[in-house]
């Protein structure tokens, strides 16, 4: 008797752990229905989130931005010394053109002090 | 400083030669310091205006030599009495030779630059011609400011189809520091004077707003200006033009941006108005700073939410992100009491910290009195009438409320 109850319990058992390796119970199977919700939810918003950037891009394609190249972004390096180059050579000029009027200006005062004409009146 | 002007096929060229005691730095009559990189510019005026009565030549002279003159200033010909008298009474520089009779003449022209502010002088004066101030490249200057788009806006003005005078010149050149630019603000009326007796001149007319006029914006000091060295009536600069028989009109002076922005656009000129110096043919660039402050202001008289892919963090909106005071700071406060949901905009700090509301910027929608008051005859009457019919004119609290005004 002993035997027969242990030996069904055993059946039992080893039934019950066939059917739990194959089957899932109830309430697993309302976890997983959750889990398997929430990927969705955060799917569709990454979807929406995605749709937002395109529009963004699309616009900006639309409009787009006529900033100079940054120099140092320049992958030719002859551009970006070409950049170099006449940006300081712009600034140079600034100062030739402003060392002329100095020095203008110095000798109309030299002119004027040993009583030359100078440029202008 | 020697001035020097000579005329070939079209155009007058500016030579100045400064004196032992004349600096090459320098501060515009806003205070702005700036420096001064070459003596030479040009000013192409066309087959008009090739003889310009010598106090016009000077005034046109002294918008580019004023901020290095030292004690005296030499002009190439003799100019008025009067015309000295002012240099004196203005600056303390001692003008000269003096021999010439004074200048007069009677016609309203509008120093049109196809902004807002401009174009809503343009919509009360219909008959007035344009003279529009066009940039070119200098030619001993690299010109590295491309990106400013003059021939756009040129090609704008002559959209018009009013009566206008396109004049381009590389004054802006002689300005190394902090950019080109002009050197004083007033050099924007060269083509304006040069051609004053060929259009038989006797006013010119600019877009400067209350906030120019009355308050200190731009560069200047932020608060209610009376005074104003720059643009008030009895200010050194309205007396210059006086004297050259070319007074200096504001025939908007007393009104807000929110207000000259809704007369240019409600004129026939409204699909060309462009405040952007960046923008093609096609349209402005909506991302510049400009094109965001004037967003503001369209946003806010639409009563409708900002439109802009600018955000908070972009180099146009940097400034709104810091407290204020901010330049322009009545037009700010104006926009963001109105626009709505202006807390999601780049606009949200500036908001935040102005605490601005529609009953305190309400003074913004009317006409100062005082503007129309010292409006030169005689265009005083047709100013002041426009004013009253069509914009209305401020309460005595009102006036208080400008008159009590600082950027803080």
């Amino acid at each position: 008797m002993r035997l027969r109850v242990l030996g069904l319990s055993r059946l039992r058992r080893a039934l019950l752990s066939r059917l739990d390796s194959r089957y899932v119970t109830k309430p697993d199977h309302r976890q997983d229905l959750k889990d398997a919700l929430w990927e969705v939810q955060m799917l569709r918003r990454e979807v929406v989130a995605l749709r937002d950037e395109v529009d963004r891009l699309r616009r900006t394609a639309v409009t787009p931005v006529k900033a100079a190249p940054q120099p140092k972004a320049t992958p030719d390096p002859k551009a970006a010394e070409a950049h170099r180059l006449a940006t300081e050579t712009a600034e140079a000029v600034d100062t030739l053109l402003q060392s002329e009027m100095r020095i203008w200006q110095a000798i109309d005062e030299l002119s004027a002090r040993v009583g030359a004409p100078g440029r202008a009146g | 400083m020697r001035v020097q002007w000579t005329r070939d096929a079209g155009v007058w060229r500016l030579v100045f030669l400064l004196d032992a005691e004349d600096e090459t730095t320098g501060a515009c009559t806003d205070g702005h310091p700036i420096e001064l990189r070459t003596n030479s510019c040009h000013v192409r005026t066309g087959d008009a205006g090739a003889s310009a009565h010598p106090d016009l030549l000077a005034v046109a002279a002294w918008t580019v030599v004023a901020p290095w003159t030292g004690r005296r200033v030499t002009f190439d010909r003799p100019i008025s009495a009067g015309l000295a008298e002012a240099l004196r009474t203005g600056w303390g520089v001692d003008a000269g030779p003096v021999g010439a009779d004074a200048r007069n003449g009677t016609r309203l022209a509008i120093s049109y630059s196809g902004g807002a502010d401009s174009m809503a002088v343009a919509a009360m004066f219909p008959d007035a011609p344009f003279v529009h101030f066009q940039r070119i490249s200098h030619p001993r200057v690299p010109n590295r400011w491309t990106h400013y788009r003059s021939e756009v806006l040129a090609q704008l003005a002559h959209k018009t189809g009013r009566d206008l005078h396109v004049v381009q010149s590389d004054l802006e050149f002689v300005l190394s520091r902090p950019r080109p630019g002009f050197p004083e603000h007033h050099a924007v009326t060269a083509g304006a004077l040069l051609l004053a007796d060929d259009l038989d001149l006797g006013g010119v007319a600019l877009g400067y707003e209350i906030g120019s006029r009355w308050l200190g914006s731009d560069r200047y000091v932020n608060r209610y200006t009376p005074d104003n060295p720059m643009w008030a009536a009895h200010g050194k600069w309205a007396r210059l033009y006086a004297a050259a028989g070319l007074p200096l009109v504001l025939p908007v002076g007393g009104v807000s941006e929110p207000v000259t922005m809704r007369m240019a656009l409600g004129s026939d000129l409204g699909h060309l108005v462009r405040w952007c110096l960046r923008g093609d043919v096609s349209g402005p660039c909506r991302r510049c700073g400009k094109c965001l402050r004037k967003e503001l202001i369209l946003a806010a008289i639409e009563g409708r939410p900002l439109s802009t892919t600018l955000t908070a963090g972009s180099v146009p909106a940097r400034a709104w992100q810091q407290p204020p005071p901010y330049s322009g700071q009545e037009t700010i406060e104006y926009g963001c009491a109105r626009v709505p949901g202006i807390e999601t905009t780049p606009f949200a700090k500036a908001a935040e910290y102005l605490g601005a509301t529609v009953e305190s910027t309400r003074w913004m929608e009317r006409c100062y009195p005082p503007s129309i008051d010292e409006t030169p005859e005689p265009w005083r009457e047709q100013v002041g009438a426009y004013m009253r019919d069509t914009i209305g004119l401020m309460t005595a609290d009102e006036q208080r409320q400008v008159e009590a005004w600082a950027a803080t």
